[in-house]
Protein backbone atom coordinates (compact mmCIF):
# COMPACT_ATOMS: atom_id res chain seq x y z
CA UNK A 1 0.00 0.00 0.00
CA UNK A 2 2.70 2.39 1.06
CA UNK A 3 4.82 1.67 -1.99
CA UNK A 4 1.86 2.16 -4.29
CA UNK A 5 1.03 5.44 -2.67
CA UNK A 6 4.60 6.68 -3.11
CA UNK A 7 4.49 5.48 -6.66
CA UNK A 8 1.36 7.38 -7.32
CA UNK A 9 2.93 10.73 -6.34
CA UNK A 10 1.49 13.25 -7.00
CA UNK A 11 -1.74 11.64 -5.94
CA UNK A 12 -4.39 11.67 -8.54
CA UNK A 13 -6.77 14.41 -7.52
CA UNK A 14 -7.94 14.99 -3.93
CA UNK A 15 -5.84 16.72 -1.19
CA UNK A 16 -2.20 17.63 -1.82
CA UNK A 17 -0.04 16.74 1.17
CA UNK A 18 2.84 19.20 1.73
CA UNK A 19 5.42 16.43 2.23
CA UNK A 20 5.49 12.79 1.46
CA UNK A 21 4.95 10.84 4.76
CA UNK A 22 8.50 9.37 4.92
CA UNK A 23 10.11 12.74 4.46
CA UNK A 24 7.82 14.08 7.07
CA UNK A 25 9.28 11.60 9.59
CA UNK A 26 12.80 12.66 8.72
CA UNK A 27 11.88 16.34 9.08
CA UNK A 28 10.34 15.59 12.44
CA UNK A 29 13.46 13.76 13.58
CA UNK A 30 15.78 16.61 12.47
CA UNK A 31 13.51 19.21 14.07
CA UNK A 32 13.51 17.26 17.29
CA UNK A 33 17.30 17.12 17.28
CA UNK A 34 17.50 20.84 16.56
CA UNK A 35 15.00 21.76 19.24
CA UNK A 36 16.50 19.48 21.92
CA UNK A 37 20.17 20.04 21.11
CA UNK A 38 20.54 22.64 23.85
CA UNK A 39 18.62 20.29 26.10
CA UNK A 40 21.15 17.57 25.28
CA UNK A 41 23.90 19.97 26.23
CA UNK A 42 21.89 20.56 29.37
CA UNK A 43 21.98 16.86 30.00
CA UNK A 44 25.75 17.08 30.02
CA UNK A 45 25.56 19.95 32.61
CA UNK A 46 23.13 18.04 34.72
CA UNK A 47 25.72 15.26 34.90
CA UNK A 48 28.02 17.73 36.65
CA UNK A 49 28.70 17.10 39.54
CA UNK A 50 26.90 13.74 39.55
CA UNK A 51 28.73 12.55 36.47
CA UNK A 52 32.11 13.68 37.79
CA UNK A 53 31.44 12.05 41.14
CA UNK A 54 30.92 8.65 39.52
CA UNK A 55 34.69 8.43 39.47
CA UNK A 56 35.74 11.21 41.86
CA UNK A 57 33.29 10.07 44.52
CA UNK A 58 35.26 6.86 44.91
CA UNK A 59 37.66 7.11 47.85
CA UNK A 60 40.16 4.90 46.02
CA UNK A 61 40.27 7.06 42.90
CA UNK A 62 43.86 8.18 42.30
CA UNK A 63 45.89 9.87 39.58
CA UNK A 64 47.22 7.02 37.44
CA UNK A 65 50.34 8.99 36.41
CA UNK A 66 53.35 7.32 38.05
CA UNK A 67 54.58 9.48 40.89
CA UNK A 68 57.60 8.81 43.13
CA UNK A 69 55.75 10.33 46.08
CA UNK A 70 52.93 7.83 45.72
CA UNK A 71 49.63 8.27 43.96
CA UNK A 72 47.69 11.51 44.33
CA UNK A 73 44.13 11.05 45.52
CA UNK A 74 41.51 12.53 43.23
CA UNK A 75 38.70 11.76 45.65
CA UNK A 76 36.04 14.34 46.46
CA UNK A 77 33.72 13.54 49.38
CA UNK A 78 30.26 13.93 47.79
CA UNK A 79 28.42 14.51 51.09
CA UNK A 80 30.91 17.10 52.29
CA UNK A 81 30.79 18.86 48.94
CA UNK A 82 26.99 18.88 48.92
CA UNK A 83 26.99 20.41 52.41
CA UNK A 84 29.60 23.04 51.51
CA UNK A 85 28.71 26.59 50.53
CA UNK A 86 29.44 25.65 46.90
CA UNK A 87 27.34 22.51 47.10
CA UNK A 88 24.91 23.71 44.44
CA UNK A 89 27.66 24.67 42.00
CA UNK A 90 28.84 22.43 39.23
CA UNK A 91 32.39 21.12 39.25
CA UNK A 92 33.10 23.01 36.09
CA UNK A 93 32.17 26.33 37.70
CA UNK A 94 35.56 26.28 39.31
CA UNK A 95 37.39 23.62 37.28
CA UNK A 96 37.26 25.81 34.24
CA UNK A 97 38.75 24.47 31.04
CA UNK A 98 38.12 20.94 32.18
CA UNK A 99 34.61 20.75 30.78
CA UNK A 100 34.04 17.55 28.88
CA UNK A 101 37.73 16.81 28.65
CA UNK A 102 39.72 14.25 30.50
CA UNK A 103 41.41 16.16 33.31
CA UNK A 104 44.55 14.14 33.76
CA UNK A 105 45.76 15.18 30.34
CA UNK A 106 46.18 18.72 31.63
CA UNK A 107 47.42 18.13 35.14
CA UNK A 108 51.14 17.97 34.43
CA UNK A 109 51.67 21.74 34.87
CA UNK A 110 51.31 22.54 38.58
CA UNK A 111 51.67 26.31 38.16
CA UNK A 112 48.96 26.31 35.61
CA UNK A 113 46.65 24.52 38.03
CA UNK A 114 47.27 27.07 40.79
CA UNK A 115 46.72 30.00 38.48
CA UNK A 116 43.48 28.45 37.23
CA UNK A 117 42.40 27.95 40.83
CA UNK A 118 42.97 31.62 41.70
CA UNK A 119 41.14 32.78 38.58
CA UNK A 120 38.26 30.46 39.32
CA UNK A 121 37.77 32.12 42.70
CA UNK A 122 38.28 35.57 41.27
CA UNK A 123 35.47 35.10 38.77
CA UNK A 124 32.88 35.10 41.58
CA UNK A 125 34.78 36.87 44.39
CA UNK A 126 36.53 39.83 42.72
CA UNK A 127 36.65 42.03 45.85
CA UNK A 128 38.26 39.36 47.98
CA UNK A 129 40.67 38.68 45.15
CA UNK A 130 41.68 42.35 45.08
CA UNK A 131 42.28 42.27 48.84
CA UNK A 132 44.37 39.16 48.41
CA UNK A 133 46.42 40.84 45.70
CA UNK A 134 47.71 43.40 48.24
CA UNK A 135 48.64 40.78 50.83
CA UNK A 136 51.96 39.27 51.77
CA UNK A 137 50.52 35.89 50.85
CA UNK A 138 49.99 37.09 47.25
CA UNK A 139 53.43 38.67 47.11
CA UNK A 140 54.96 35.33 48.06
CA UNK A 141 52.81 33.53 45.52
CA UNK A 142 53.72 35.81 42.64
CA UNK A 143 57.42 35.65 43.55
CA UNK A 144 57.89 31.95 43.07
CA UNK A 145 54.45 30.32 43.22
CA UNK A 146 55.28 29.17 46.77
CA UNK A 147 52.96 31.43 48.76
CA UNK A 148 49.46 30.48 49.75
CA UNK A 149 46.55 30.94 47.35
CA UNK A 150 42.82 31.00 48.14
CA UNK A 151 42.47 27.25 48.58
CA UNK A 152 45.49 27.04 50.88
CA UNK A 153 43.40 28.59 53.63
CA UNK A 154 39.84 27.99 52.51
CA UNK A 155 40.23 24.43 51.32
CA UNK A 156 38.46 23.48 48.13
CA UNK A 157 35.50 21.16 48.21
CA UNK A 158 34.41 21.65 51.81
CA UNK A 159 34.25 25.44 52.18
CA UNK A 160 31.79 26.26 54.93
CA UNK A 161 29.16 28.98 54.96
CA UNK A 162 30.00 31.77 57.39
CA UNK A 163 27.99 34.77 58.48
CA UNK A 164 30.52 37.52 59.01
CA UNK A 165 30.52 38.73 62.59
CA UNK A 166 28.46 35.76 63.73
CA UNK A 167 31.08 33.06 63.59
CA UNK A 168 30.93 30.54 66.41
CA UNK A 169 33.80 30.29 68.87
CA UNK A 170 34.51 26.76 67.63
CA UNK A 171 34.79 27.99 64.05
CA UNK A 172 37.09 30.84 65.04
CA UNK A 173 39.25 28.46 67.03
CA UNK A 174 39.42 25.88 64.26
CA UNK A 175 40.22 28.57 61.66
CA UNK A 176 43.13 29.72 63.79
CA UNK A 177 44.35 26.18 64.39
CA UNK A 178 43.71 24.54 61.04
CA UNK A 179 43.97 27.39 58.54
CA UNK A 180 46.32 30.06 59.86
CA UNK A 181 47.96 27.70 62.34
CA UNK A 182 48.85 25.20 59.64
CA UNK A 183 51.67 27.49 58.49
CA UNK A 184 51.88 29.91 61.42
CA UNK A 185 51.99 27.18 64.04
CA UNK A 186 54.36 29.05 66.34
CA UNK A 187 52.22 32.18 66.25
CA UNK A 188 49.10 30.21 67.05
CA UNK A 189 50.75 28.27 69.86
CA UNK A 190 51.83 31.55 71.43
CA UNK A 191 48.54 33.36 70.88
CA UNK A 192 46.82 30.44 72.62
CA UNK A 193 48.17 31.63 75.97
CA UNK A 194 46.64 35.03 75.47
CA UNK A 195 43.25 36.12 76.79
CA UNK A 196 41.42 36.21 73.43
CA UNK A 197 42.11 32.59 72.58
CA UNK A 198 41.53 31.38 76.12
CA UNK A 199 38.07 32.94 76.01
CA UNK A 200 37.46 31.50 72.54
CA UNK A 201 38.43 28.03 73.67
CA UNK A 202 35.78 28.34 76.41
CA UNK A 203 33.13 29.24 73.85
CA UNK A 204 33.17 33.05 74.04
CA UNK A 205 32.60 33.86 70.37
CA UNK A 206 33.12 37.66 70.45
CA UNK A 207 36.79 37.16 71.35
CA UNK A 208 39.13 37.85 68.46
CA UNK A 209 40.77 35.13 66.41
CA UNK A 210 43.60 35.65 63.87
CA UNK A 211 41.51 37.16 61.11
CA UNK A 212 39.70 39.63 63.38
CA UNK A 213 42.92 41.61 63.71
CA UNK A 214 44.99 40.55 60.71
CA UNK A 215 42.12 40.73 58.24
CA UNK A 216 40.67 37.97 56.10
CA UNK A 217 42.59 38.52 52.90
CA UNK A 218 44.96 41.39 53.57
CA UNK A 219 46.84 39.36 56.25
CA UNK A 220 48.21 42.52 57.79
CA UNK A 221 51.49 42.32 59.64
CA UNK A 222 50.47 44.45 62.61
CA UNK A 223 53.13 46.35 64.52
CA UNK A 224 52.71 48.15 67.85
CA UNK A 225 52.19 51.89 67.51
CA UNK A 226 51.07 51.85 63.87
CA UNK A 227 47.88 53.50 62.67
CA UNK A 228 46.64 50.28 61.07
CA UNK A 229 47.04 48.43 64.36
CA UNK A 230 45.07 51.10 66.23
CA UNK A 231 42.36 50.78 63.60
CA UNK A 232 42.20 47.01 64.01
CA UNK A 233 42.07 47.20 67.83
CA UNK A 234 39.31 49.78 67.66
CA UNK A 235 37.02 47.30 65.91
CA UNK A 236 36.43 45.75 69.35
CA UNK A 237 37.99 48.30 71.73
CA UNK A 238 36.55 51.64 70.57
CA UNK A 239 38.71 53.68 72.92
CA UNK A 240 41.97 52.11 71.77
CA UNK A 241 44.89 54.50 71.52
CA UNK A 242 48.38 54.19 70.12
CA UNK A 243 49.65 53.29 73.60
CA UNK A 244 47.11 50.46 73.81
CA UNK A 245 48.71 48.72 70.82
CA UNK A 246 51.92 48.16 72.75
CA UNK A 247 50.20 45.18 74.36
CA UNK A 248 52.26 42.14 73.35
CA UNK A 249 50.04 39.51 71.82
CA UNK A 250 52.10 36.51 70.74
CA UNK A 251 54.12 35.75 73.87
CA UNK A 252 55.23 32.27 74.80
CA UNK A 253 54.36 30.71 78.14
CA UNK A 254 57.55 31.65 79.94
CA UNK A 255 57.53 35.17 78.42
CA UNK A 256 60.95 34.55 76.93
CA UNK A 257 60.17 36.58 73.83
CA UNK A 258 58.58 39.41 75.81
CA UNK A 259 59.98 42.81 76.68
CA UNK A 260 62.51 42.32 79.53
CA UNK A 261 60.26 44.22 81.95
CA UNK A 262 57.42 41.78 81.42
CA UNK A 263 59.74 38.84 81.91
CA UNK A 264 61.19 40.42 85.05
CA UNK A 265 57.70 40.91 86.50
CA UNK A 266 56.82 37.33 85.60
CA UNK A 267 59.95 35.94 87.27
CA UNK A 268 59.47 38.11 90.36
CA UNK A 269 55.85 37.15 90.92
CA UNK A 270 56.39 33.48 90.13
CA UNK A 271 59.21 33.39 92.64
CA UNK A 272 57.10 35.24 95.21
CA UNK A 273 54.24 32.80 94.63
CA UNK A 274 56.45 29.78 95.19
CA UNK A 275 58.43 31.17 98.13
CA UNK A 276 55.41 32.45 100.08
CA UNK A 277 53.39 29.26 99.53
CA UNK A 278 56.33 27.00 100.38
CA UNK A 279 57.06 28.93 103.58
CA UNK A 280 53.37 29.01 104.52
CA UNK A 281 52.81 25.34 103.84
CA UNK A 282 56.05 24.38 105.59
CA UNK A 283 54.96 26.33 108.69
CA UNK A 284 51.56 24.67 108.60
CA UNK A 285 53.13 21.26 108.18
CA UNK A 286 55.41 21.55 111.23
CA UNK A 287 52.44 22.90 113.17
CA UNK A 288 50.49 19.82 112.09
CA UNK A 289 53.25 17.39 113.09
CA UNK A 290 53.29 18.88 116.59
CA UNK A 291 49.54 18.62 116.90
CA UNK A 292 49.54 15.14 115.39
CA UNK A 293 52.03 14.04 118.02
CA UNK A 294 49.93 15.66 120.73
CA UNK A 295 46.78 13.93 119.46
CA UNK A 296 48.61 10.63 119.15
CA UNK A 297 49.92 11.10 122.68
CA UNK A 298 46.43 11.65 124.04
CA UNK A 299 45.16 8.74 121.98
CA UNK A 300 48.08 6.62 123.13
CA UNK A 301 47.45 7.40 126.79
CA UNK A 302 43.76 6.71 126.29
CA UNK A 303 44.45 3.43 124.51
CA UNK A 304 46.96 2.43 127.19
CA UNK A 305 44.35 2.98 129.87
CA UNK A 306 41.74 1.12 127.83
CA UNK A 307 44.03 -1.90 127.31
CA UNK A 308 44.97 -1.85 130.98
CA UNK A 309 41.33 -1.85 131.93
CA UNK A 310 40.55 -4.73 129.59
CA UNK A 311 43.48 -6.75 130.93
CA UNK A 312 42.32 -6.11 134.47
CA UNK A 313 38.85 -7.32 133.61
CA UNK A 314 40.25 -10.48 132.02
CA UNK A 315 42.46 -11.23 134.98
CA UNK A 316 39.60 -10.54 137.35
CA UNK A 317 37.46 -13.10 135.50
CA UNK A 318 40.32 -15.60 135.57
CA UNK A 319 40.63 -15.05 139.30
CA UNK A 320 36.91 -15.45 139.72
CA UNK A 321 36.89 -18.75 137.87
CA UNK A 322 39.88 -20.01 139.83
CA UNK A 323 38.21 -18.97 143.04
CA UNK A 324 35.07 -20.79 141.94
CA UNK A 325 37.08 -23.89 141.05
CA UNK A 326 38.88 -23.66 144.37
CA UNK A 327 35.51 -23.53 146.12
CA UNK A 328 34.14 -26.61 144.35
CA UNK A 329 37.36 -28.66 144.74
CA UNK A 330 37.72 -27.39 148.31
CA UNK A 331 41.48 -27.38 148.02
CA UNK A 332 41.49 -24.03 149.75
CA UNK A 333 44.44 -22.99 147.62
CA UNK A 334 44.31 -19.29 146.67
CA UNK A 335 46.28 -17.92 143.72
CA UNK A 336 49.43 -16.62 145.38
CA UNK A 337 52.26 -14.71 143.65
CA UNK A 338 50.28 -13.79 140.50
CA UNK A 339 47.45 -12.30 142.53
CA UNK A 340 49.07 -8.93 143.27
CA UNK A 341 49.64 -7.61 139.79
CA UNK A 342 46.09 -8.08 138.48
CA UNK A 343 44.74 -6.49 141.60
CA UNK A 344 46.99 -3.47 140.97
CA UNK A 345 45.85 -3.28 137.34
CA UNK A 346 42.31 -3.50 138.46
CA UNK A 347 42.76 -0.42 140.57
CA UNK A 348 44.36 1.38 137.66
CA UNK A 349 41.50 0.37 135.41
CA UNK A 350 39.10 1.66 137.95
CA UNK A 351 40.57 5.14 137.58
CA UNK A 352 39.55 5.39 133.91
CA UNK B 1 31.73 42.29 130.08
CA UNK B 2 28.26 41.33 131.07
CA UNK B 3 27.87 39.43 134.28
CA UNK B 4 27.36 35.72 134.13
CA UNK B 5 28.62 35.34 130.54
CA UNK B 6 31.32 32.82 129.86
CA UNK B 7 32.39 34.40 126.59
CA UNK B 8 34.06 37.58 125.47
CA UNK B 9 32.92 39.53 122.38
CA UNK B 10 36.06 39.69 120.34
CA UNK B 11 34.72 40.99 117.01
CA UNK B 12 32.17 43.78 116.58
CA UNK B 13 29.36 43.54 114.05
CA UNK B 14 31.46 45.59 111.64
CA UNK B 15 34.42 43.19 111.86
CA UNK B 16 32.12 40.25 111.22
CA UNK B 17 30.33 41.88 108.31
CA UNK B 18 33.60 43.03 106.79
CA UNK B 19 35.07 39.52 106.99
CA UNK B 20 31.87 38.00 105.63
CA UNK B 21 31.89 40.27 102.58
CA UNK B 22 35.58 39.65 102.01
CA UNK B 23 35.10 35.89 102.32
CA UNK B 24 32.09 35.59 100.01
CA UNK B 25 33.47 37.90 97.35
CA UNK B 26 36.81 36.11 97.52
CA UNK B 27 35.17 32.73 97.03
CA UNK B 28 33.04 34.13 94.19
CA UNK B 29 36.05 35.59 92.44
CA UNK B 30 38.17 32.51 93.07
CA UNK B 31 35.55 30.27 91.46
CA UNK B 32 34.96 32.43 88.37
CA UNK B 33 38.52 33.53 87.58
CA UNK B 34 40.71 30.42 87.36
CA UNK B 35 38.76 28.67 84.56
CA UNK B 36 39.85 31.48 82.25
CA UNK B 37 43.47 31.30 83.36
CA UNK B 38 43.53 27.52 82.97
CA UNK B 39 41.16 27.43 80.00
CA UNK B 40 42.88 24.46 78.35
CA UNK B 41 42.64 22.23 81.43
CA UNK B 42 39.95 19.60 81.54
CA UNK B 43 38.00 21.13 84.41
CA UNK B 44 37.91 24.67 83.03
CA UNK B 45 35.25 23.98 80.42
CA UNK B 46 32.90 22.36 82.94
CA UNK B 47 33.41 25.14 85.45
CA UNK B 48 32.75 27.81 82.82
CA UNK B 49 29.60 25.99 81.71
CA UNK B 50 28.50 25.95 85.34
CA UNK B 51 28.60 29.74 85.38
CA UNK B 52 26.93 29.94 81.99
CA UNK B 53 29.90 30.88 79.88
CA UNK B 54 32.76 33.34 79.86
CA UNK B 55 30.50 36.35 79.74
CA UNK B 56 28.51 35.45 82.85
CA UNK B 57 31.55 34.30 84.77
CA UNK B 58 33.20 37.62 83.91
CA UNK B 59 30.13 39.48 85.12
CA UNK B 60 30.08 37.62 88.44
CA UNK B 61 33.82 38.14 88.78
CA UNK B 62 33.42 41.89 88.32
CA UNK B 63 30.48 42.16 90.72
CA UNK B 64 32.57 40.29 93.30
CA UNK B 65 35.50 42.60 92.63
CA UNK B 66 33.25 45.62 93.10
CA UNK B 67 31.96 44.47 96.50
CA UNK B 68 35.41 43.37 97.61
CA UNK B 69 36.98 46.73 96.79
CA UNK B 70 33.98 48.45 98.38
CA UNK B 71 34.58 46.43 101.53
CA UNK B 72 38.23 47.45 101.41
CA UNK B 73 37.45 51.16 100.96
CA UNK B 74 34.99 51.08 103.86
CA UNK B 75 37.70 49.44 105.93
CA UNK B 76 40.15 52.25 105.09
CA UNK B 77 37.53 54.75 106.26
CA UNK B 78 37.06 52.70 109.43
CA UNK B 79 40.80 52.78 110.06
CA UNK B 80 40.94 56.52 109.40
CA UNK B 81 38.05 57.08 111.82
CA UNK B 82 39.75 55.08 114.55
CA UNK B 83 43.14 56.67 114.10
CA UNK B 84 42.09 60.28 113.48
CA UNK B 85 38.88 60.67 115.49
CA UNK B 86 39.21 58.10 118.26
CA UNK B 87 43.00 58.47 118.50
CA UNK B 88 43.59 54.73 118.57
CA UNK B 89 47.13 53.72 119.44
CA UNK B 90 49.00 52.68 116.32
CA UNK B 91 51.55 50.53 118.12
CA UNK B 92 50.65 48.33 121.03
CA UNK B 93 48.93 45.13 122.06
CA UNK B 94 45.61 46.19 120.54
CA UNK B 95 47.15 47.20 117.21
CA UNK B 96 47.13 44.98 114.13
CA UNK B 97 50.56 46.34 113.15
CA UNK B 98 53.52 44.00 113.60
CA UNK B 99 55.72 44.64 116.58
CA UNK B 100 58.66 42.98 118.29
CA UNK B 101 56.55 40.42 120.16
CA UNK B 102 55.35 38.90 116.88
CA UNK B 103 58.88 37.89 115.95
CA UNK B 104 59.42 36.43 119.43
CA UNK B 105 56.08 34.62 119.16
CA UNK B 106 57.05 33.15 115.82
CA UNK B 107 60.32 31.89 117.25
CA UNK B 108 58.45 30.61 120.30
CA UNK B 109 55.93 28.80 118.08
CA UNK B 110 58.67 27.09 116.09
CA UNK B 111 60.38 26.08 119.34
CA UNK B 112 57.06 24.69 120.60
CA UNK B 113 56.62 22.73 117.33
CA UNK B 114 59.83 20.89 118.14
CA UNK B 115 59.20 20.51 121.89
CA UNK B 116 61.82 23.12 122.80
CA UNK B 117 59.52 25.29 124.90
CA UNK B 118 56.03 26.25 125.94
CA UNK B 119 53.46 27.64 123.53
CA UNK B 120 53.84 31.44 123.44
CA UNK B 121 51.39 33.55 125.41
CA UNK B 122 49.66 35.44 122.62
CA UNK B 123 48.23 38.91 122.77
CA UNK B 124 45.03 40.08 121.04
CA UNK B 125 46.27 39.36 117.50
CA UNK B 126 48.64 36.50 116.79
CA UNK B 127 51.26 36.98 114.12
CA UNK B 128 49.45 34.70 111.66
CA UNK B 129 46.27 36.72 112.11
CA UNK B 130 48.21 39.90 111.43
CA UNK B 131 49.84 38.32 108.41
CA UNK B 132 46.46 37.28 106.98
CA UNK B 133 45.15 40.78 107.61
CA UNK B 134 48.02 42.52 105.81
CA UNK B 135 47.96 39.93 103.05
CA UNK B 136 44.56 41.34 102.12
CA UNK B 137 46.12 44.79 101.76
CA UNK B 138 48.83 43.39 99.50
CA UNK B 139 46.27 41.32 97.58
CA UNK B 140 43.90 44.22 97.03
CA UNK B 141 46.77 46.45 95.94
CA UNK B 142 48.11 43.89 93.47
CA UNK B 143 45.05 41.97 92.28
CA UNK B 144 42.67 44.92 92.53
CA UNK B 145 44.86 47.37 90.64
CA UNK B 146 45.76 44.88 87.92
CA UNK B 147 42.16 43.74 87.76
CA UNK B 148 40.85 47.24 87.10
CA UNK B 149 43.61 47.76 84.53
CA UNK B 150 42.39 44.64 82.71
CA UNK B 151 38.73 45.55 83.16
CA UNK B 152 39.26 48.88 81.36
CA UNK B 153 42.11 48.09 78.98
CA UNK B 154 41.70 51.09 76.72
CA UNK B 155 41.74 53.47 79.70
CA UNK B 156 44.95 51.78 80.81
CA UNK B 157 46.28 52.23 77.29
CA UNK B 158 45.54 55.93 77.43
CA UNK B 159 47.71 56.50 80.50
CA UNK B 160 50.44 53.90 80.20
CA UNK B 161 51.80 51.65 77.48
CA UNK B 162 49.70 48.64 76.56
CA UNK B 163 52.54 46.45 77.76
CA UNK B 164 51.28 47.12 81.27
CA UNK B 165 48.31 44.95 80.34
CA UNK B 166 50.73 42.05 79.89
CA UNK B 167 52.20 42.92 83.27
CA UNK B 168 48.76 43.27 84.83
CA UNK B 169 47.70 39.86 83.55
CA UNK B 170 50.77 38.19 85.06
CA UNK B 171 50.29 39.93 88.42
CA UNK B 172 46.55 39.27 88.52
CA UNK B 173 46.90 35.56 87.82
CA UNK B 174 49.95 34.84 89.96
CA UNK B 175 48.74 36.79 92.95
CA UNK B 176 45.31 35.18 92.70
CA UNK B 177 46.86 31.71 92.79
CA UNK B 178 48.98 32.81 95.73
CA UNK B 179 45.90 34.11 97.55
CA UNK B 180 43.86 30.97 96.87
CA UNK B 181 46.76 28.73 97.90
CA UNK B 182 47.33 30.75 101.06
CA UNK B 183 43.67 30.65 102.07
CA UNK B 184 43.36 26.92 101.40
CA UNK B 185 46.59 25.68 102.92
CA UNK B 186 47.50 28.23 105.57
CA UNK B 187 44.59 30.42 106.63
CA UNK B 188 42.05 27.62 106.89
CA UNK B 189 44.43 25.50 108.94
CA UNK B 190 45.60 28.22 111.30
CA UNK B 191 42.15 29.65 111.85
CA UNK B 192 39.95 26.58 111.81
CA UNK B 193 41.68 23.23 111.66
CA UNK B 194 44.33 23.49 114.36
CA UNK B 195 43.66 21.41 117.40
CA UNK B 196 42.41 24.15 119.72
CA UNK B 197 39.58 25.16 117.41
CA UNK B 198 38.94 22.07 115.27
CA UNK B 199 36.74 21.67 113.20
CA UNK B 200 36.17 25.40 112.91
CA UNK B 201 36.46 28.57 114.93
CA UNK B 202 33.10 30.35 114.73
CA UNK B 203 34.43 33.51 116.40
CA UNK B 204 34.68 35.42 113.11
CA UNK B 205 30.95 34.85 112.51
CA UNK B 206 29.61 35.06 116.05
CA UNK B 207 32.17 37.47 117.47
CA UNK B 208 32.17 35.51 120.72
CA UNK B 209 35.11 33.61 122.12
CA UNK B 210 34.64 31.37 125.19
CA UNK B 211 36.73 32.71 128.06
CA UNK B 212 38.00 29.21 128.78
CA UNK B 213 39.34 29.09 125.24
CA UNK B 214 40.74 32.61 125.44
CA UNK B 215 42.63 31.76 128.62
CA UNK B 216 44.43 28.97 126.87
CA UNK B 217 44.75 30.33 123.34
CA UNK B 218 45.69 33.95 124.05
CA UNK B 219 47.02 33.90 127.57
CA UNK B 220 48.65 37.35 127.51
CA UNK B 221 45.50 38.99 126.28
CA UNK B 222 43.43 37.11 128.85
CA UNK B 223 45.70 38.34 131.61
CA UNK B 224 45.45 41.90 130.33
CA UNK B 225 41.65 41.72 130.09
CA UNK B 226 41.50 40.47 133.67
CA UNK B 227 43.89 43.24 134.76
CA UNK B 228 41.80 45.85 133.01
CA UNK B 229 38.70 44.43 134.63
CA UNK B 230 37.04 43.61 131.31
CA UNK B 231 36.51 39.98 132.23
CA UNK B 232 36.18 38.24 135.54
CA UNK B 233 39.00 35.83 136.35
CA UNK B 234 37.86 32.23 136.21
Amino acid sequence: MRVRRLGSWPPPGGRRLPWPPGVRLWVLAVALVLVFLPALAGTAWALDPEGCLICHGDPNFVDPTPDPNGPTSLYVNPQAFKKSVHGNNACSTCHRGFVLTIPQHQLDATKDFRQVAIEACESCHPNEFMQYQTSTHAKLYYQDQAGPICISCHGSHEIRRVRLGQESADFKMSMARDSCGRCHKDKFEKAKHEFHFKALSLGYSPAATCFDCHGFHENLALKSGEEETVRQCRKCHPGATKGFTYFQMHLDEGFENAWWGVRAVYLFFSTLLIVVLVVGIAYTTVHMQKETRMILGVLGRGLGRLFGFIRALEEESVRESMRARGATEETGKEPGAGGDAPAHDDEKGGEV
Amino acid sequence: MEEGKDYYVRFSWYHRLSHFVMMTTFIGAALTGPPLKYSYDFWAQAMMSFWGGVHNAGLIHRVMAGFMVGDFVVHLLYLAYHIVVRKAKIIGPDSILFWKKDLLDLIGMVKWFFDRGERPRFERYTFWEKFDYWAVFWGIAMIGTSGFALWFPTVTGRFVSGIFLNVARIIHGDEAILAIGWILFVHLYNSHLRMNVFPMDPVIFTGKVPIEHLKHDKAAWYDRLVREGKIKPE
